[in-house]
């Protein structure tokens, strides 16, 4: 049998599972962690970083390293790696070729098929891009599942018994609640809610603001404006939120954040767990009203749920679960790794799509309403700008609906369909998806003749429409026109070149699932440590430059490329003698 | 003109709605999306129809397809109804009307 792996794509982490006798099973890299961190970036010999090592990087070299790629998919932009254009797709493919090469390394033989996970409430567009983002990486996407309904698939629900669950994802950069029925082997969907711009990188930024005007009060410095000294204090942040989660109150404490005037600027500040509650609790507010209205649609009361889901690493957040157990009156569930439980549902439904008996059926429904721009009535005025909806959101998948309009006058050639998504009564609040011209109309016919609109909207979320002018039989399809799918067209081969560049050559399949990083043997945790240290050690020392004497300068920058050189090199011994070194200079320095 | 969705369910008009929704799950199980993306369709759409009991009983009262009797319907909603409360959804539905 075909293996279909699960992958959930996500906006801090990524992993990737497989069913093994019957069992989801995450498959781990060399050094046991089942988590991707989804960055990448390229070293200064422009060698690839994915993962753990790019993670690292990102306080030293934020210019050639990107992090959260995913909160840009399906925008038709570019993010700059390095003096490099790189599309949210091609970045994206980085990481997915990654999961995919050590899900090769572990079975023993190449992969090709795979379910990938989005947010239930991405739109049409940024599904397109995630599935762009799976071919360029070489995989067959072959099912792109919603994230809370993957989570949702791996609780296994009692026989004859009726559960209704509530998923209450909230990840990296992206929240989603979805209501789920599990009854006699089907799994439905009953509602989702959510908000694709609203995470735990939105937490990590106010925190980061608040810690920085701190800074800004006392010593006039604004250190958001300093590339290497953000992306250090980001980290540094990021670490505060997660151990804020356990305990009331965490210092910050990072030496050399900057330096003024030739000396040298630490911060160190307590950060209280109710001062950060007070900031995200407006955000997190949001997320309880998608709750309510999730509810709402799905017709049901808090009471009627059964089991409460958290899914997603920022569903630790104390706060989360504080106000979901106020809301809905009952303590949420984390039986199941939230950061994990993703990827094993993706590979559920791999496994069922091929063929394997391995769970309940799914029933899946879209969150969005879709339809068509028409002349009619909006807020009860006259308007070009009427949204008919045409599938209205909720609505179980596969789905086809059509529905009927008219032309508006007399020997009309023409009629525009422009497809729009959203919840909006004026098309111009949804979002515009694509459109196409139905030309060559009938036009010797009265106004009013009758042009049918079909939407097909597959199980992946995607969409397919047709127009029909019913007296001549004249059709057109759409082929989206957007910057996404023109990508498709034009960007593909290009893309792909590019990413078999970065990737470097390869003959045989299997060899062809290694590449340089996963290459590494496993790093031992004191090494780990030394080389985290030691690229501490080369920020503090590269923030003391600009005011130490010209030969200094020269020594600090060749111990520095020393060090970086035994860091490539894995060298334990060359990492620790430079280091010490490279020590005494700064504290040297630091001091006169 | 759509199927007729007792019919498609392949269940008796007179069926309750918990006789509704078993048969529906397992015609799922059977006809998967994944499996049969089309028949699944159909399956859903006729259990949509008659999962409201408002549509389902002005579907019997009005559709030519259905030449039962007045008190064969009244019979039947009253068996479904008989000794059991009415759910609060139905209810927001009726008013609905």
């Amino acid at each position: 049998m075909e293996t279909i792996i699960g992958i959930d794509l996500g906006t801090t982490n990524s992993s990737v599972c497989l069913i093994r006798n019957g069992k989801p099973a995450m498959i781990k890299d060399a050094d046991g962690s089942a988590i991707l961190p989804s960055v990448v970036g390229l070293d200064s010999q422009g060698r690839l970083l994915v993962g753990e090592p790019a993670r690292n990087q990102a306080i030293l070299a934020p210019e050639r390293t990107v992090k959260s790629i995913k909160r840009k998919m399906g925008e038709a932009t570019t993010v700059t790696m390095a003096d490099t254009e790189y599309s949210p797709q091609e970045l994206s493919a980085i990481i997915l070729r990654t999961l995919k090469d050590r899900a090769a390394q572990e079975l023993g033989y190449p992969v090709s098929k795979a379910v990938i996970t989005v947010p239930a409430f991405f739109n049409e567009t940024q599904r397109e891009a995630t599935r762009q983002a799976g071919e360029l990486a070489g995989l067959e996407v072959v099912r792109i599942i919603n994230e809370p309904t993957a989570a949702s698939l791996i609780y296994e629900a009692k026989a004859d018994h009726r559960e209704r669950l509530l998923v209450y994802d909230l990840g990296g950069g992206t929240f989603d609640v979805s209501i789920v029925q599990v009854e006699g082997g089907v799994v439905e969907v009953l509602s989702s809610h959510g908000d694709t711009h609203l995470g735990g990188d939105d937490f990590d930024e106010l925190l980061l603001d608040f810690v920085c005007q701190r800074f800004q009060e006392q010593h006039k410095l604004d250190l958001r404006e300093i590339p290497t000294a953000r992306s250090r204090l980001l980290q540094a942040v990021e670490e505060v939120k997660k151990q804020l989660s356990f305990d009331a109150c965490v210092e910050l404490n990072e030496e050399f954040i900057a330096e003024r005037d030739g000396a040298p600027l630490h911060l160190k500040m307590e950060l209280y767990r109710y001062e950060y509650e007070g900031m995200i609790e407006p955000l997190l507010k949001k997320t309880i009203q998608c709750v309510d209205d999730s509810l709402q649609d799905a017709r049901l009361h808090a009471k009627d749920i059964d089991k409460i889901i958290l899914v997603g690493g920022s569903s630790r957040t104390p706060l989360v679960q504080q106000m979901l157990e106020t809301q809905l009156s009952q303590t949420p569930h984390q039986e199941i790794d939230p950061d994990l439980c993703v990827a094993m549902g993706a590979a559920v439904q791999g496994a069922l799509i091929a063929g394997q008996d391995v769970g309940a059926v799914l029933v899946d429904i879209t969150p969005h309403t879709l339809g068509v721009q028409c002349q009619g009535f909006v807020h009860g005025m006259p308007s070009p700008h009427e949204f008919s909806p045409i599938i209205h959101r909720n609505t179980a998948l596969p789905a086809t609906r059509s529905e009927l309009y008219s032309t508006m006058f007399q020997g009309q050639k023409a009629v525009e369909v422009k497809v729009f998504q959203g919840e909006d009564e004026d098309v111009r609040r949804n979002q515009f998806i694509g459109g196409f011209v139905l030309d060559g109309l009938d036009e010797s016919a009265d106004a009013g003749s009758e042009i049918l609109v079909r939407f097909d909207l597959n199980l992946d979320g995607m969409l397919n429409v047709t127009a029909v002018e019913r007296s001549t039989g004249l059709e057109d399809r759409l082929t989206i026109k957007n910057a996404i799918t023109e990508f498709r067209a034009e960007g593909h081969e290009e893309a792909r070149a590019k990413l078999a560049e970065i990737f470097g050559d390869r003959t045989s399949p299997v060899s062809a699932a290694r590449h340089p990083v996963s290459e590494e043997p496993p790093l031992p945790e004191g090494e780990r440590a030394a080389i985290k240290e030691a690229i501490q050690l080369i920020a503090k020392a590269t923030n003391l430059l600009p005011q130490v004497g010209e030969d200094d300068v020269q020594e600090i920058q060749e111990l520095i490329e020393q060090l970086e050189d035994a860091i490539a090199n894995h060298s334990l011994p060359d990492i620790g003698s430079y280091r010490e070194r490279l020590e005494d200079i700064v504290f040297y320095l630091q001091d006169a | 003109m759509i199927a007729d969705p007792y019919q498609v369910l392949g269940i008796d008009p007179s069926a309750d709605s918990e006789a509704i929704r078993k048969r529906y799950l397992a015609l799922v199980r059977e006809f998967s999306p994944e499996r049969a993306p089309e028949r699944f369709a159909e399956i859903r759409a006729a259990y949509e129809t008659l999962r409201d009991p408002v549509t389902s009983l002005g579907m019997r009262l009005f559709d030519v397809r259905f030449t039962e009797t007045f008190d064969k319907l009244i019979a039947d909603e009253k068996q479904q109804f008989c000794g059991k409360r009415i759910g609060t959804d139905v209810l927001l539905s009726l008013a609905d009307v």
